[in-house]
């Protein structure tokens, strides 16, 4: 911990020392260059290209690292009273940060934000608002939930590979089992690409908004929507339907172009991941809907931090980035879904047809299964550390390194041990 | 320690006493910077350890509670067993390998010497990620190298994180990978530093190549040896980077590859539990002087015989 302290400490050195060493510009020439810090670009590659036009003074340098560094490596710094200009934050690790609104601009009071709230999707825009009101992040993408599946595998085991007929053929848990059978009958090969994607998805599900936390009291709960599909999983197993291929792994993007699974849960922002993976054969996969009905899973959010040197600037990108205009471009070119509905109204976002899948009218079946969710899930401060605990329950139960049962009873005592933190 | 106490004795009657002050003050930038970054750490460190310590919020003095906590929870224990058996696995082949290429690049017939002592260092200094990302590869489960040829002999797909043993292997198998290298250009000054009428005074004698090595080499590279094995071991008990990248976080489903520095950095920085992170590097610390003490007992033993 102290090594980032010590590193923040010399930067901060080099940051005074230079200051006094180089001359100083005239302010109005100067372009003002702002840090952008993420765990990937967020797909806008283009726009930030195009950004260098629209507004050549204010520079965005944008700075990445791994998923889970990113997120840790923020909070430390910004216990250290440092922070880039903006830092973006996946949902699951917000609810972590919105624990400490402190550390954060109110873009509410600063920038009188709460003027765009109406023009975005209001539960995710709630999903940026810590508990006290402060507004700390703007919602960048919103992940809704389909299941993605080979559509030329499935025609080779003589299986239904039209849209419409496979999001009837799975739409329940039972329907999507037996389905899954028969593939796996036919052909010999896995189903799915793994459970532990398909329990996340299933454990989305709950019709009261609660998966692992209760939004009234803020405090962790268990609520039967997570068994099921736990057992879900167990089934999965069981039947041997899934090729167990860890999520995020060489072997699982590779899975994705060598036809090792015939179907994944595909949140929206695994569209151009899928895309890239599958470059060598274009309307391979298709889009279905999900098995049991639409849920939300994922997506990000843009804060400004307290620490930030350029608080303005910053806000000003950000007011252009996440415009519905931008929003649409961001669509069109990666598939990322918008987070201002009134993007899904537009002609070219209904219109857009994608190659990669099939020609899947996919801007309308993402944007569906968005505007259907009533309920969408709450998350809380130790989120994080409550999903680890649950994914490895499955892991370990996936791999047969433990039963179903001795896998669960280890994970209650794990959670217990989560639920006893401040 | 007492080597620098009595250099510091003997040069002081050396120099007069302005001298002395100006050596101090010349000298004086790098315990300045290790008083900040090393010495107030560590105490701050010891401090936070007695308190429930949130980062944002209240720090509350709870005594030896984090340590009464911290011998009690399973997940210690389970670390550090990780924690020292991918320590062995790394660290023995991994010395046994630097001996033996310190061995070779020491011959006077070799070509290219220059260009392989260079050569064997790449490993170390090549990014940590982009390493990992070729081993996490060469291991992968379905389409990985190895697993492609332990095919040939009949061997069964191994999910190599999955496993207790096999992730073990993955991991220091990647320490060996990025540190051989480095001990092996240790090695290598230590050998030239022999002198070389001693290897033809053993020739003359008869001595065949393995007995010069037995007799001559490692006897001359006695004290380097022991460097490199104290080294070793507190880099080992800090094993993070390679079990974090191959396998993340979280250290395995069944926390099969989940080492004291990942305990650490999970209890201080993904929980916020900062005191009880503070205690866990306490642990280690002592886990350091442990080892460190055997080690040196050892050395003096050997230096004795």
């Amino acid at each position: 911990m102290f090594k980032s302290i010590r590193n923040a400490k010399i930067v901060a050195v080099f940051a005074v020392v230079g200051a006094l060493v180089l001359p100083t510009t005239p302010a109005s020439a100067a372009p003002v260059e702002i840090t952008l810090s993420c765990f990937n670009d967020l797909n806008m590659g283009n726009l930030l290209k195009e950004w260098e036009t629209v507004n050549p003074n204010i520079k965005v340098k944008l700075k990445t690292a791994d998923f889970n560094a990113h997120h840790d490596g923020l909070l430390t710094q910004l216990i250290a009273g440092q922070g880039p200009d903006i830092a973006c934050m996946e949902v699951g690790y917000t609810s972590r940060f919105k624990a400490y609104p402190q550390l954060f601009t109110n873009l509410g009071k600063t920038f009188k934000a709460n003027t765009l709230e109406k023009s975005f999707i209001n539960w995710r825009w709630e999903q940026g608002v810590a508990r006290d009101g402060t507004i700390i992040g703007i919602p960048t993408d919103v992940g809704g939930l389909a299941m993605c599946y080979r559509q030329d595998l499935l025609k080779k085991a003589g299986l239904p590979n039209e849209r419409k007929a496979v999001s009837d053929a799975t739409s329940t848990q039972a329907k999507l089992t037996a389905f899954a059978e028969k593939y796996v009958a036919a052909t010999g090969k896995p189903f799915l690409d793994n459970v532990s994607q398909l329990f996340e998805g299933v454990s989305r599900q709950g019709a009261d908004g609660v998966q692992f936390y209760d939004k009234k009291t803020d405090k962790i709960v268990e609520v039967p929507q997570v068994k099921k599909a736990y057992d879900l999983a167990a089934t999965f197993v069981s039947k041997k339907l899934s090729a167990e291929i860890a999520p995020w792994s060489s072997d699982w993007n590779q899975g994705m172009g060598n036809g090792a699974f015939a179907a994944m849960l595909c949140p929206s922002w695994l569209l151009a991941n899928i895309q890239n993976n599958a470059k060598d054969i274009p309307g391979a996969w298709d889009v279905a809907q999900m098995p049991g009905g639409g849920a939300n899973w994922g997506g990000s959010q843009l804060t400004i931090p307290k620490f930030a040197a350029n608080p303005k600037q910053a806000w000003t990108f950000i007011s252009w980035v996440l415009a519905p205009e931008q929003q649409l471009k961001l669509f069109l070119d990666k598939g990322v879904l918008p987070t201002t509905p009134a993007v899904y109204k537009d002609k070219k976002f209904l219109a857009a047809k994608d190659i990669a899948y099939n020609n899947a009218p996919i801007g309308k079946i993402f944007s569906d299964v968005v505007m259907s969710i009533k309920k969408p899930i709450y998350e809380g401060k130790y989120q994080v550390s409550v999903k680890d605990a649950y994914n490895a329950a499955v892991g370990r139960m996936a791999s047969g390194k433990q039963t179903p049962a001795a896998s669960w009873a280890q994970l209650m005592k794990e959670i217990k041990k989560i639920k006893s933190l401040s | 320690m007492n080597l620098k106490l009595n250099a510091l004795v003997k040069s002081k009657s050396s120099l007069r006493a302005g001298e002395g002050r100006l050596a101090f003050t010349a000298i004086s930038p790098f315990y300045f910077l290790y008083l900040v970054f090393g010495i107030f750490p560590i105490l701050y460190t010891s401090y936070m350890a007695f308190f429930a310590w949130d980062p944002l919020g209240e720090k509350v003095f709870i005594g030896l509670t984090n340590f009464t906590n911290l011998l009690q929870d399973e997940v210690l224990w389970k670390a550090l067993r990780n924690t020292l058996s991918i320590w062995v696995l790394g660290t023995v082949p991994q010395l046994a390998l630097a001996l033996y290429l310190a061995t070779i690049l020491n011959r006077n017939r070799l070509r290219f010497s220059n260009f392989w002592r260079a050569a064997i260092l790449i490993p170390n200094v090549t990014s940590v990620l982009a390493i990992a990302v070729i081993f996490s590869s060469l291991y992968g489960r379905d389409f990985g190298l190895i697993n492609y040829v332990l095919n040939f002999f009949g061997v069964d797909k191994i999910n190599w994180m999955e496993g207790t043993l096999t992730s073990h292997i993955e991991i220091s198998s990647m320490i060996i990978w990025r540190w051989t290298g480095y001990n092996a250009l240790i090695y290598l000054a230590a050998m030239q530093s022999i002198p070389k009428d001693l290897y033809e005074s053993a020739a003359l004698d008869g001595a065949t190549g393995w007995q010069q090595f037995i007799y001559v080499t490692l006897p001359g590279i006695r004290n380097v040896m022991i460097f490199t094995i104290t080294m070793s071991t507190i880099g080992g008990l800090q094993t993070f980077n390679e079990p974090y990248i191959l396998g993340g976080v979280t250290g395995g489903n069944d926390k099969q590859f989940y080492t004291l520095a990942m305990f650490l950095y999970e209890e201080a920085f993904r929980k916020f539990q900062f005191g009880y992170g503070a205690a866990i590097g306490i642990f280690i610390f002592f886990c350091v002087v442990i080892f460190a003490l055997i080690n040196a007992f050892i050395a003096s033993k050997i230096a004795k015989d």
